[in-house]
């Protein structure tokens, strides 16, 4: 072949190459073209819809108009919402501790001593509650947690001990609602903690006892640094669910006594379907959407100081 | 006795303010005009509190009978479930409405009539009442109280179908046990907190029987509002003055405070429910005629009813439930034609065998298949909106009444936890709903003027 036809060859190989590198893309476009759809419509468009309808006075039945930072003036007026906030707050630091510790002990004790028989039974025990509605989980604690004629108040006072208003007093309502909603939800991060514990090698632990490590140093200086990816992806994940709780307190306490347990998803629901101010509702969203985002950013952005990767 | 009044008087009384060149301009047609050319297949969609699917059983009879009379009808159901009594159900609503789906006509309560009205979700029937000569049997058969609890503005909006009043009911098993006779029907606030005393019963610090308990939604506190001389939680012709400033409002509160913390005759709060009365650990419960499906199906019999103890004088709060056709309907005529068939006394009678609520109809209230589902007392629920010597109220319902619901709620929830004075507390309710009253658009006086 002369080189005006090798010439003629490297050209078409271009075009070709070309050709189908286009069509590669094409097929790939295509293929997350449902995810960029669902992407847009389903996250970018709600999110653009609620901070445009922050700005906006909505009642729902007649068209939106255009009131600047009415909203966000309003919600620094508004009496009610540092103490909403506040239980928000309260609720997040209160169920991920709660929720972080108890499960770890679960997944601690199920990954050492416990028969085989037993571990599998108290696997499905603890993860068993995540299967039924959070509302319907609720109203049994509903019955559970009354003052007078619940069950657990009842024992308490057969043992002598005064009756606790676990749904009725400010004081204890909060706590009421996060010993309800870990019982829930422990069984999930249990089982991802005894996945953690599983992939531990061995090999660590007999290196540690080479070196003279007991118990209490195995745990602190092995198994707990071995579980931090796990952890840090309970806290993440955590943080973001808990800022967003509704059910168990809607069902349990309908948000009182008062505010005294009224979340900020709770707040941000009255004022838009119970008052039609869904302008109002959409600037206390952007809010909870600001503060879950920083809370995110602080966790990703102190993972690199605890979190270790093997 | 409340008389029955004719379609005719009707219309001339309830409507007297609506003049027919407002009302031709809120009804797009008169309702014969379609009726001819309908031969085109309709769909009619019905929402209704139950699910779609519950609703398409329940209301079959009915709409078997009627798409045989009208092939060119067909009905669909839309069920509106969820938490939240009444308030919950008309924020769902009102959200699919705005949502721009299509709906035809529906279950709406006194709660949600007011907000239908100054919404403009509902239209006007008088036009509709007027050219359909069928009705006149319904219009005889009915209370007028019942009749004019939809009427706004002197436009009638929704034809009642059925309604709860409130009872005070007694497990008599309990009253046995405690050597006590069921109380005569005028009995008082203070024979009321007797009975609640001596049903009470303890096991050295654990209460083993409680005499009564209650609950503070609208419906629960308007008929203790209204025995003592209210208007309820709210007052004046557009529900515009709240009420909680009148030391009659504080009597009232202070009489349930001192039953929880003071005889100790009610446990704390959100303690209501059905299952302790049929234990008997519970002896007096407030409620309407709604507990009665679930004692008959558990064949609990051992109950009985009494009026509400009087105050300052005797009233008897009603709640109705109607189907108002929505003013977004494009098929408003073929939905009257439904709502006529509902409104017949036959349908009436059949909702009374499913066990719904207080037929709406003095005949089929009195009727022996209504008496018959009941051992004791069963004209008392009839009789008591039937009765010249007791008035009717109904439970205070302003456009806002998930609003309201939610701001009396609040502040009486810290009462009842004992860490809020009444005073304190119903000094900010009133605040609250002054605030509220003052953000009501401009228009809304003169619908309900």
């Amino acid at each position: 072949m002369g080189a005006a036809g090798q010439a003629l060859r490297r050209s078409g190989d271009t075009a070709g190459g070309r050709s189908l590198r286009r069509r590669d893309a094409l097929t790939a476009w295509l293929f997350i073209l449902p995810t960029v759809v669902g992407f847009l419509v389903f996250v970018i468009g709600p999110i653009v819809g609620g901070l445009t309808l922050g700005f906006m006075r909505y009642d729902l039945l007649t068209p939106p108009s255009f009131i600047g930072g009415e909203n966000f003036v309003k919600m620094i007026e508004d009496q009610r919402i540092l103490q909403i906030f506040g239980n928000t707050v309260y609720y997040v630091v209160g169920m991920i501790a709660l929720d972080l510790v108890w499960a770890l002990m679960l997944a601690v004790a199920l990954n050492s001593f416990i028969p085989r028989f037993f571990k599998v039974f108290f696997r499905a025990v603890f993860f068993f509650p995540i299967l039924v509605s959070g509302a319907v989980i609720s109203i049994v604690w509903l019955y559970l947690f009354n003052m007078d004629l619940g069950i657990i108040n009842w024992y308490l006072v057969k043992l002598g001990i005064d009756r606790v208003p676990w749904l009725i007093s400010s004081d204890w309502v909060r706590n009421s609602v996060i010993i309800m909603t870990v019982w829930n939800g422990v069984g999930f991060n249990m089982l991802l903690l005894l996945a953690g514990l599983q992939n531990i090698p061995a090999e660590l632990y007999e290196a540690g006892r080479i070196d003279g490590a007991g118990r209490w140093a195995s745990f602190s200086r092995i198994t707990l640094p071995m579980l931090t990816p796990v952890i840090f992806f309970i806290l993440v994940k955590g943080a973001i669910g808990v800022f967003q709780l509704f059910d168990s307190p809607f069902v349990l306490t309908k948000g009182g006594p008062g505010d005294a347990s009224r979340t900020v998803l709770m707040y941000i629901w009255e004022k838009g379907f119970q008052v039609l101010d869904f302008g109002y509702a959409a600037a206390i969203g952007l809010v909870l959407f600001l503060a879950i985002l920083a809370v995110t950013a602080v966790q990703f952005a102190t993972s690199d100081r605890w979190v270790f990767y093997r | 006795m409340s008389l029955s009044i004719s379609r005719r008087s009707f219309l001339k009384t309830a409507a007297a303010a609506s003049t027919a060149g407002v009302l031709a301009a809120c009804v797009p047609a008169a309702p014969s005009a379609d009726d001819g050319a309908a031969a085109e297949s309709i769909t009619i969609v019905f929402v209704t509190t139950e699910s779609s699917d519950s609703s398409a059983v329940l209301y079959d009879p009915i709409k078997t009978e009627f798409q045989e009379e009208n092939p060119e009808i067909e009905i669909e159901f839309l069920g509106v479930v969820g938490a939240g009594g009444w308030g919950g159900y008309f924020d769902k609503l009102s959200v699919i409405i705005a949502g721009g789906e299509t709906v035809d006509m529906g279950k709406i309560p006194t709660e949600g009539g007011r907000l239908a009205v100054a919404r403009n979700l509902v239209r006007p029937l008088d036009e509709y009442i007027q050219a359909t000569p069928e009705l006149d049997d319904y219009f005889n058969d009915v209370s007028a109280e019942l009749a004019s609890v939809f009427v706004y503005g002197g436009k009638t909006y929704g034809l009642p179908y059925d309604y709860n009043n409130m009872m005070i009911w007694f497990n008599i098993t309990r009253l046995a046990e405690e050597g006590l006779e069921m109380p005569p029907e005028d009995w008082t606030f203070s024979d009321f907190r007797e009975y609640a005393a001596a049903l009470t019963r303890k096991d050295g610090a654990n209460t083993t029987h409680y005499g009564f308990s209650f609950w503070t939604s609208p419906f629960g506190l308007c008929p203790w509002l209204f025995n003592n001389g209210l208007e309820g939680i709210m007052g004046g012709d557009d529900l515009s003055v709240p009420l909680q400033g009148d030391p009659a409002y504080a009597e009232v509160i202070q009489l349930l405070y001192d039953m929880m913390y003071v005889d100790e005759t009610v446990p704390k709060p959100d303690a209501q429910n059905t299952g302790n009365f049929e234990a008997g650990t519970q002896a007096m419960m407030m409620a309407g005629r709604w507990p009665l499906s679930g004692f008959l199906q558990n064949d609990f019999r051992d109950w009985d009813v009494q009026y509400w103890p009087k105050g300052t004088r005797r009233v008897t709060e009603v709640g109705c439930g109607s189907w108002p056709i929505f003013l977004a309907s494009k098929h408003p005529e073929a939905a009257w034609k439904f709502e006529t068939k509902l409104l017949q006394r036959d349908s009436i009678a059949y909702f009374v065998s499913t066990g719904a609520n207080i037929p709406s109809l003095r005949s089929v209230g009195y009727s022996e298949e209504f008496l018959a589902l009941h051992d004791r007392s069963g004209r008392l629920w009839y009789e008591s909106i039937d009765r010249d010597d007791i008035p009717v109220m109904s439970v205070t319902s302003p456009p806002e009444f998930s609003e309201m619901e939610q701001i009396s709620n609040r502040y009486l929830s810290q009462v009842f936890a004992n860490e809020l004075g009444i005073a304190e507390a119903l000094a900010s309710t009133e605040q609250e709903l002054n605030d509220m009253v003052a953000r009501r658009p401009e228009d809304w006086a003169a619908k309900f003027a």
